[in-house]
Parts: structure tokens; C-alpha cells; sequence
């Protein structure tokens, strides 16, 4: 649901970063599941698939 | 992964019940996908007694039994015909209030007779093989009325771990590298089997190990073992390895697995009198090689797997699965043990290339630590000599890399307090990683320098270090803290803030937003007209549909449309927010779909355009596209040639617009007229202004004035709008055709036009007269130039 942790510092290094200076989170928040919650929906594939018998409920 | 509880308590002492000892493993170690007490299925599920049977008097399938299940009166029960069961058999009974599957066993009436529980088939309640017959229990067997649990030893708790959670942790998959992890959180000893590593020479059995891929095997540990007798292995083993999910074959491959579920070094055996030349080779596979694989399979090989061969063949798909003709079986007495570290990059393209997926290769492609193919080698040997009679017959070869130098990281303990946010005591910090298996030693009050044990590939530097403390101290013991800083309003997107003003505006015109994938397929872009050259394509695409990157929304809003009219929504308005992608250039457009019923389907999208372009406070002119140039953005060759129109501001290209040609729409399964444009969103976003400037309101009236003319029908509103705005200089407030007419009353190929403007001037009351000149000059004008005969 919602993948987190500290930057690895590889990752500084990769973008150029000052190696050490920083720290840093990451979140990542799976919206498409968030919605699936809220909305009771069973199947993940229905937000790609244009159906407008889905789309137009919201 | 599968982990036993009763395995694990052969290392270590628990107290702890199954859920909190699920909560603690997600907590400091791995995430507990599902815990499952073997027990809890069998509830209500004891040994049963037939006394009497007989036929069911009204149906000639059932029969009744009398059953004693360990109380004072027995049970009528009424069973299948499938099961011939006679006086004396000793069976697994349901009881009302057991569960099978979906379905409570209760006490009720079949064809009039009353029967108080179930006989239950082997595969109805899960137990031992799984199959379709019924298990008999002996008179050794525990009593009449005994649990079917209790008799058969099923209390173990399997937690299942999700491999997700462990990719970097290759010492982790198997119950000693828990064992420790565990021992470190409930704090308390680990006992870890005690073998013989031995260092003597052994028998005269020849056997040559050569690894002729370093790049693919870093060791290859092997001997010879013989005096082997084939048997089945121990039942302690035998419950163990059903436990945890691996099928119970012999003791010989019983044990190569046990070891692997113990200490994580997958292991192969094989039959020695059937490999040729006495040789194991590590290589790559020859062309045209083929190879029969344990699961039954021909495989051909390709040259890019890793393989062990003899001095004749491939005999393994190295790391992943031996093959049958060097297989183990009854006949066998002696075996080639291998204990190998193999490149995981190399196992799992192999592993992937040959579609085989299998405990071992789920290890091995993590990449094992070295010390870990010495330890499963050894234990193995030691089993394989309790189990299976054998000895070492050979040298002991141990071939490869040498032993690399272990990684030591030197870590500020106040650094460690500073990341995590607390303040470890330093005995913590020291128990904690000791447990683990570093080596610790304190440089002075505020440095230690921590040496990590072979088996963890993952430590690398002291941040790792820093996550080892963290992880046992325990992330739900961190308190939270509010965060201090200031607060910056965030870099604002301004193509994606235009992009979602523009679908808003869409919705409030009625448009479904839709959002699809950014690629198409190759016969996708055949079908639309455009040129598969120029296209960035996937290296390895996911499937033949997701081959390309998109250079245009229009392909995928083609078969969300054709979806949706095949699901009889008729009148659609389509709108997409996305990027197209380019050689050197990736940029967000927004498209926008609507289809009708015949061509005014133009003229109803031009509508929603330029309510966009009135919006935003642009103003666009648009172009008729009459010769597509050649060039980069020419690929929408796929509009019907009278509609294919662009809008330009500031001489830039902003919107392609136009009717998409039935060959096109026929191609994609679409019958109806369907317009589309697309908005160029970085050059949109530059000309967008939310404010206008405030034009003075002109306090002097304005005047009316009508002109009716007949033109050629080839003339637009958009010349005869310039004349007027030409002659009438600054002021013409504004001009509208009233009426367009075509028919009898004027010539073939002509139109006649009313047209209203309205005059005003900003410092003066405009004299009608004045009015009227202009009106006169207009008419002059538009004679002139079109040939216009004004009408009264």
C-alpha cells in the first residue's frame, strides 16, 4: 500500500549528491490501491481499460 | 517461503504463540504473508472404529456404519459406497462441528437415516499423501476418539514468509538464518547442529571437478560418497520436509533438500556409476545439447545456460535442476555430492531462458555467501553417513575462487543514534550485532569497527550496519516526531497543472477521462497509418501490444472507444492526459475523442477546442493542412484530407485536430465518424493566461448594420471576416453570420449570407452616416475581391 524507507546512499551517489550530506525518506503510495479500498473495486485492471460503464460512476 | 515452527524450535526455545511470534518476524525481520496451523483444519477430526456396516435400505451408493469414536454409545454414520470398510478398520472421522473445505458437519438425516459425522478420504482433509483414498490407522495408533492431529503428530505452525521481503537476504531462506534472526529478538540462545568438518583424506574413488565457466560458478565443493543404501529417510525428516511443502522422494534426496531448508545451500546428488569419465564440468551448454530435466522434460539447451557435465553430456541445468539419466535411484550406491556457489545473474537468466523455476535456482540467484557451500556440504555428509550408510570415497575437491577477504565497516555509534532517532545503548547495539553474526570490536568510546560474516552479501557499508540496529531495536519503538523546518510552496509542473485544468474543463463539457498504457504494438501503428521507423522501442516488452512508445495518444483512445461503442455507449467524448515519446523528446499531451453519427462530429470537437483555447485565454488561428510536408511531426497522415486542420498562436503549432478517415476507423473496428485533436501541452502551457487585461467599457452606442451577399460557396467565413475588419477599421466592435442559405433562390455553387457587425467609436457618438460608408466600402470591397453581389 505504501512502500517507504530511507534513500540508500547508492542512490545519492547516482544522482550526484555530495556523498554523506544528505538523508533522505521515500514514500510511494499506490494511489490506484488506495482507490480500490475506498470504492470497494475487485479488479486493478479497470482503471486502464476506458470502459465508460466504469468510468462514469466517478 | 515456508518455515516450520517445530523445525524451528530445534535451534531455538519458543514461548511465544504463532500470531505474536508472525507479528515479531514482520517486524525486525521479514513480512509473514500467512500463518497456518496444521491443526486447526482437523478440529473435530478423531480416529473412528467400524463396528457394523451395512447398505443404506434406500440408496444403493451409501452405506451405514456403526462407529465407535472413543464414547460411551457409538455413532451411526452413514458413508460413501466408494469405501469398502469392514469391522475393524480404523479410519479418520468428521464429528458435527468439523469443517471440510466450505461445508460444516452436522448431525442430520441422508434418505431417512441419521448420521452423526463423516468418514473422510485422505484428500478431504489434507493429511499425509493428499490422495483419494482413505487412511487405515493401525493398532499401534493412539486410541479410538484421539485426535486425527494428535495421531498423526500435525501441530506444527508453517509461517509462510513472503520472498518479496528477502531478495537481498539470500541467508535467509531456510530455518537456521531465522533461527538466528529470531534468537536475536526474543533474546535467547541458538543451538546450532553440531557436525564434523573433516580435514583427512578419504578412499580412492576418482572424480575430477573442473569449473570452465569462472564467470558462472565462483566453488564447486564435491565428493565422492559410496556404501549408500537407498531408503526412505527418517519420519522426523519426512514431517519436516511435507511440512514445508517438498515432496518426501528418498533418503538421499531427502536429505541433499533438508539441508537446503536447514542452511540454505542447495545440494545435488548424483549417481556416480552413471557419470561418464568421473568428471563433473561446470560450461556454459553446447549448441544443439539436450538434456532430460527431473520434472520429465526434453529440453534444448541453449549456449547461454550454465550446465554440469560429464565428460560426455550436460547432466544438470546448473543450480536449477538435474537430469534423469545421472538421477538417484534404488539401484544407486554411490554419489557425486555437489555444494556449489553459482553467479545468481547467471542462474536466473538460465533459470528464466529454460522456464524452470525451482527451490534451488530461488536460492541460488540471490547469490549465496561462500561460507554457506561449506556448511551445507558438510552437514549433508554428515546425514547422508547417519541416513544412508555412506562414506567419503574420494578427495574432498574444492575448486574456484579463493575465499574473499571479509567486508569490515567501521560505524560511528552516534552516528547510528543520529539516523535512527534514538539512543541505543552501545550493549544493545554490541548483543545485537554479535547475534547476528558480526564481529565487533570497540575502537574507542564512540567508534566500532564490525566485521560482517561471509553469509551476508547484503552489508556493504554502515548505513547497513545502521539498519541491522534499527531493525532490532525495533521501528515501532521509534516514537514519531514532528517534523521542523519551513515550508516552501512546492516547484509547480506547469504542463501537468495545464494538463489537469484542461481534463477539468474536458469533464465540465461532458469528456471521460480515460488513461492507458504509453505503448502500442507494431500492427497498431500499421493500422493508424503511421511509421514504425522513428518509434522508440522496448528492449524487452511485456508483450507484443507494449512494443512501442507511443508518439500519439490516438491509438489507444481508438480502442477505448471501440470498447465502448461495442458496449453500445454511443456518443462518446474521450479525453486522455499523457506523454508521447520521441527520439530526444518526451512531452505531455492532452487528446481529445468524440465521435457522431457524420461528419458534424468536426465541427462539434472544433466547439470543445476552442472553448478550451477561450478558456485559456488563447488566441489561435486555425490552418487548413492542405500538403503534409514530410517532416517529423507530419505522422498524422490518418485524417480524412478536408478536415485536417492545426491550430497556430505565436507561430507555433499547438493543436492537431481533425476527422479520422474511415479506412483508419474501419481498421481499429470503428463504424461511427470519429474527430479527434491533440494539444500540444509544454507550447500550450506557455501561451496560457489566466488573467486578461480589462478593456474599458465604451460609454457612446453602438450601430447596428446588416449586409446580405451571394458568394461562391468556396468562399470562407474567414475572408469575408477580414474584409470587414479591414475597412472598418478600429471600429468594429463585432461581426456574426445571421443566416447562410443555398437552394433555388441563388445560383449554383453559391451561398448567400447575412451578416450583422456592430460599429462604435471610443470618443464619439458614430454618425449613422458614417456607418453607412463603411457598409458601402465592405460590399465594394468584397465585389471586388470575390466577386460578391449584394442583395436587398
Amino acid at each position: 500500500m505504501l512502500g517507504c524507507g530511507m534513500i540508500h546512499p547508492k542512490v545519492f551517489e547516482s544522482a550526484g549528491y555530495e556523498p554523506g550530506k544528505y538523508t533522505g525518506f521515500a514514500f510511494g503510495m499506490g494511489i490506484n490501491r488506495l482507490a480500490m479500498m475506498k470504492y470497494g473495486i475487485d479488479d486493478i485492471r479497470l482503471f486502464m481499460a476506458g470502459d465508460s460503464r466504469f468510468n462514469k460512476q466517478f | 517461503m515456508k518455515l516450520s515452527l517445530n523445525w524451528l524450535k530445534e535451534y531455538i526455545d519458543i514461548k511465544e504463540d504463532p500470531q505474536t511470534l508472525a507479528n515479531l518476524i514482520t517486524l525486525h525481520i521479514a513480512e509473514v504473508e500467512e500463518i497456518d496451523e496444521q491443526a486447526k483444519h482437523l478440529q473435530h477430526i478423531v480416529i473412528g472404529e467400524v463396528l457394523e456396516a451395512k447398505k443404506h435400505p434406500d440408496a444403493d451408493n451409501l452405506n451405514i456404519g456403526k462407529f465407535d469414536v472413543g464414547e460411551d454409545e457409538p455413532r451411526q454414520i452413514v458413508f460413501g459406497g466408494k469405501a469398502i470398510l469392514n469391522p475393524g478398520d480404523r479410519l479418520p472421522v468428521a464429528l458435527p462441528g468439523a469443517k471440510i473445505g466450505d461445508i460444516t458437519i452436522e448431525k442430520r438425516k441422508l434418505r431417512g437415516e441419521l448420521s452423526q459425522g463423516m468418514c473422510c478420504l485422505n484428500s478431504e482433509i489434507n493429511i499425509l499423501n493428499g490422495a483419494e483414498e482413505i487412511h487405515l490407522f493401525t493398532k499401534d495408533d493412539p486410541a479410538n476418539g484421539t485426535p486425527v492431529s494428535e495421531a498423526l503428530n500435525l501441530n506444527d505452525v508453517i509461517i509462510d514468509i513472503d520472498n518479496k521481503t528477502l531478495t537481498h537476504r539470500s541467508d535467509l531462506f531456510n530455518h537456521i538464518g531465522f533461527a538466528r534472526e529470531l534468537s536475536v529478538v526474543l533474546n535467547t540462545p541458538l543451538t546450532i547442529p553440531d557436525f564434523t568438518q573433516f580435514a583427512e583424506q578419504f578412499g580412492k574413488d576418482e572424480l575430477s571437478i573442473n569449473i570452465k565457466d569462472p564467470e558462472g560458478c565462483h566453488r564447486y565443493l564435491g565428493a565422492v560418497l559410496n556404501n549408500i543404501i537407498i531408503g526412505p529417510s527418517p519420519d522426523w525428516m519426512q514431517e519436516r520436509l511435507v511440512a514445508v511443502g517438498v515432496k518426501v522422494i528418498n533418503n538421499v534426496v531427502d536429505i541433499t533438500n533438508y539441508v537446503m531448508y536447514e542452511f540454505g545451500q542447495p545440494l545435488h546428488a548424483f549417481d556416480y556409476d552413471k557419470v561418464d569419465g568421473k568428471e563433473i564440468n561446470v560450461r556454459r551448454a553446447k549448441k544443439g545439447e539436450a538434456l532430460k530435466t527431473l520434472d520429465g522434460k526434453d529440453r534444448k539447451l541453449e549456449e547461454s545456460m550454465l550446465v554440469i557435465a560429464d565428460s560426455k553430456r550436460a547432466t544438470a541445468l546448473a543450480g536449477i535442476m538435474g537430469g534423469t539419466e545421472t538421477e538417484v535411484n534404488d539401484r544407486t550406491t554411490s554419489i557425486i555430492l555437489e555444494s556449489a556457489q553459482f553467479d545468481g545473474v547467471t542462474i536466473r537468466t538460465t533459470a528464466q531462458t529454460a522456464a524452470a523455476r525451482t527451490d534451488g535456482s530461488t536460492r541460488h540467484e540471490k547469490g549465496l555467501g561462500r561460507s554457506m557451500s561449506t556448511v551445507g556440504f558438510w552437514r549433508a555428509v554428515d546425514l547422508l553417513q547417519k541416513y544412508a550408510g555412506a562414506t567419503i570415497s574420494s578427495e574432498v575437491i574444492d575448486v574456484g575462487e579463493a575465499e574473499p577477504e571479509k567486508t569490515v565497516v567501521v560505524v560511528d555509534l552516534d552516528y547510528i543514534n543520529r539516523l535512527i532517532g534514538v539512543d541505543v545503548p552501545v550493549e544493545d547495539t554490541h548483543r545485537w550485532l554479535v547475534g547476528l553474526g558480526f564481529k565487533v570490536v570497540e575502537k574507542d568510546d564512540s567508534m566500532i569497527e564490525v566485521t560482517v560474516p561471509l553469509w551476508r552479501t547484503d552489508i556493504h557499508n554502515h548505513q547497513d550496519i545502521v539498519e541491522e540496529v534499527a531493525r532490532m531495536y525495533g521501528y515501532d519503538k521509534v516514537a514519531p516526531q514532528p517534523l521542523l523546518g519551513t515550508l516552501e510552496p512546492p516547484f509547480k509542473q506547469s504542463d501537468f497543472h495545464t494538463g489537469q485544468k484542461l481534463i477539468h474543463w474536458l469533464a465540465g463539457l461532458g469528456a471521460m477521462e480515460t488513461y492507458n498504457y504509453s505503448f502500442y504494438s507494431e500492427q497498431d501503428i500499421n493500422n493508424a497509418g503511421l511509421e514504425v521507423d522513428g518509434h522508440i522501442e522496448i528492449l524487452n516488452p511485456m508483450n507484443p501490444q507494449q512494443q512501442y512508445l507511443r508518439q500519439t495518444l490516438l491509438v489507444n483512445i481508438l480502442q477505448v472507444a471501440r470498447r465502448n461503442l461495442d458496449n453500445h455507449q454511443e456518443e462518446l467524448l474521450l479525453s486522455e492526459y499523457g506523454h508521447v515519446y520521441f527520439d530526444e523528446n518526451e512531452f505531455p499531451v492532452v487528446g481529445i475523442a468524440m465521435t457522431g453519427d457524420d461528419e458534424s462530429v468536426f465541427y462539434r470537437l472544433k466547439g470543445v477546442v476552442e472553448s478550451l483555447l477561450a478558456q485559456a485565454n488563447i488566441n489561435a488561428k486555425l490552418r487548413i493542412i492542405t500538403e503534409r510536408e514530410e517532416s517529423a511531426n507530419a505522422p498524422f497522415m490518418l485524417f480524412d484530407p478536408l478536415t485536417d486542420v492545426r491550430y497556430v498562436a505565436s507561430k507555433k503549432h499547438l493543436i492537431t485536430m481533425g476527422v479520422i478517415s474511415s479506412r483508419v476507423a474501419k481498421k481499429f473496428g470503428i463504424e461511427k465518424h470519429l474527430a479527434y485533436a491533440e494539444i500540444h501541452l509544454p507550447r500550450f502551457s506557455e501561451l496560457m493566461t489566466s488573467v486578461t487585461e480589462y478593456q474599458k467599457i465604451n460609454a457612446y452606442p453602438s450601430l447596428d448594420l446588416d449586409i446580405s451577399i451571394e458568394v461562391e460557396n468556396a468562399v470562407t467565413w474567414k475572408q469575408i471576416q477580414s474584409v470587414i475588419q479591414d475597412k472598418s477599421k478600429d471600429l468594429l466592435q463585432n461581426t456574426e453570420i445571421f443566416d447562410v442559405y443555398t437552394g433555388d433562390k441563388v445560383a449554383d455553387n453559391h451561398k448567400s449570407l447575412g451578416i450583422r457587425f456592430v460599429l462604435a467609436a471610443d470618443n464619439r457618438t458614430l454618425e449613422m452616416k458614417e456607418a453607412e460608408q463603411i457598409r458601402e466600402n465592405i460590399v465594394k470591397e468584397l465585389r471586388k475581391q470575390y466577386n460578391a453581389k449584394h442583395r436587398y
